[in-house]
């Protein structure tokens, strides 16, 4: 120990006692184990082994119990996403409100209006459609979780002229019986609605005399056309007087039970030929 | 070449991978910084954790370290930072048990390893009571005191080493020296100077074999 004399304090007499008395009562080591301690972490690092800070007692259990809860909540999740992911299609209704809310050629209260009704664009807020409902309840039926769904789902009206079967007690409770039994009144009611749409979107045609299939799908498609090019009574009529003039009568007849579809109490010219 | 050269190359060969000259580092220094960290802990148990953090810090520093001033100040460097927080970690501790129940043993085993019976009373107890003198010093006066009796550090070297300036280092030395005199008036004896075969230097010397 070197005494550097020209920055220390000045030497008191004392001073020299007091380091002897320190450095004679002060004379401890290491203990030899710290030795050998200090000396294998240093020899550890220099060979390139990490010297790891103790970890301590709680990390490996806390460890272990957040992988836990992290694997179960992940598992968790993926089931009930799964489940969402099947039942979801069954209520993406909104394609289908698009559908029901344009107007059809088949519906005879839309095509009855007068010519600038028919322009108009068609009211947004339309009722919800029948066949809506009725592709709900065919999702339902088609979907294995369908009684956990419609617990979710928005309330679903029937058809105007059937009545929601009241559900018994145990009904709707989810057993695979309720649920066939369920699916059987659905499906019975979906098919009476079919026969009832088909009747009366083909009654126009049947009361003007439309007969074959393939007479009904040309007249179906003269309104189509006639419905794309907006085309007013009056050229229409023209167009149909044109093919009566030009001796082909069944394209005629075609264009004439179209017209009446569309137009059943629009007024005809008085020279206008008698197709029939 | 002079100590400090040669502990500025073993660190530097210890860079460069060398175990062996870590070995030697450590054996010049193992000593003082032990006693150092005893004294400042007062705790065997708590010295031992911070004299394997230290030299933990001085392995794991190995890289960044550059041979710009003596590798002792370096050391205490490290020391001083981690006995500052150790003391902040401990902060809420109640305070050790005074360093002369602690380091009781400790100076009667000296003593009675080099005494007969009743000069080991007597500098069994003389040395329990500089032992307690220097734990009742402030902090800061204790610390530089002991770096200044445990190391071969210049006033200068020991304010770097615990961040102050040199005269801040040098007041509490002073004052450390001067509560130490005071507090071991009647141990070191009452002849001025300590330093004649009745002081307890000259007793303690004197029974270790060294020159007063």
């Amino acid at each position: 120990m070197s005494n550097d004399n020209t920055t220390a304090p000045p030497r008191d007499p004392g001073d020299a006692a007091v380091s002897a008395a320190y450095r004679s009562a002060s004379t401890e080591e290491p203990p030899a184990e710290l030795d050998a301690a200090v000396l294998a972490m240093a020899h550890r690092e220099v060979n390139g082994v990490h010297v790891a800070t103790p970890r301590p007692r709680w990390f490996v259990p806390a460890a272990v119990a957040a992988t836990v809860v992290l694997a179960a909540s992940l598992a968790l999740q993926v089931t009930q996403q799964s489940a969402q992911i099947v039942s979801e299609p069954t209520y993406s209704s909104a394609p289908v409100a698009d559908e029901a809310a344009a107007p059809r050629p088949s519906d005879p209260a839309t095509f009855a209006r007068p010519e600038s009704v028919m322009d108009a664009e068609p009211p947004a807020a339309a009722v919800p459609d029948r066949a809506m409902e009725r592709r709900s309840f065919v999702g339902l039926e088609a979907s294995s979780e369908a009684q956990a769904d419609a617990a979710t789902a928005p309330p679903l009206e029937l058809p105007v002229n059937m009545t929601a079967p009241a559900p018994s007690p145990g009904e709707g409770a989810g057993t695979p019986a309720d649920r066939q039994a369920l699916a059987n009144k659905l499906g019975r009611a979906d098919a009476a609605f079919e026969e009832e749409q088909r009747a009366r979107q083909f009654a126009p045609l049947n009361y003007l005399g439309g007969g074959s299939v393939m007479a009904d799908a040309a007249i179906r498609e003269a309104v189509d056309r006639a419905r794309e090019e907006r085309r007013d009574p009056g050229t229409w009529l023209e167009q149909i007087e044109a093919l009566v003039a030009a001796g082909d009568v069944k394209a005629a007849r075609t264009e004439w039970l179209a017209f009446r579809a569309v137009y059943p109490d629009n007024p005809l010219p008085p020279d206008f030929p008698k197709i029939e | 070449m002079s100590d400090a050269e040669d502990d500025r190359d073993l660190m530097l060969r210890y860079q460069r991978g060398d175990a062996g000259a870590f070995d030697q580092l450590y054996g010049r220094h193992k000593g003082p910084l032990y006693r150092y960290c005893l004294r400042q802990c007062h705790d065997p148990d708590t010295a031992a954790e911070l004299f394997q953090e230290v030299w933990a810090r001085i392995v794991k520093g190995r890289a960044g370290y550059k041979p710009l001033a003596r590798f002792t100040t370096w050391l205490y460097q490290v020391a001083h930072s981690a006995w500052v927080d150790h003391v902040r970690r401990h902060a809420r501790r109640p305070k050790l048990v005074t360093g002369q129940a602690q380091d009781a043993p400790q100076a009667e085993a000296v003593a009675a390893a080099s005494a007969g019976p009743p000069a080991r009373a007597q500098v069994g107890q003389a040395m329990q009571q500089v032992l307690a003198a220097i734990e009742a010093l402030p902090p800061d006066q204790r610390e530089i005191f002991l770096l200044r009796q445990e190391t071969d550090l210049t006033i200068e070297e020991i304010g770097e080493a615990t961040g102050v300036s040199r005269e801040t280092a040098k007041s509490r030395l002073r004052y450390a020296l001067k509560k130490l005199r005071t507090e071991l008036k009647d141990v070191l004896g009452a002849m001025p100077g300590d330093t004649g075969p009745d002081g307890l230097a000259g007793v303690t010397a004197g029974l270790a074999g060294e020159p007063t």
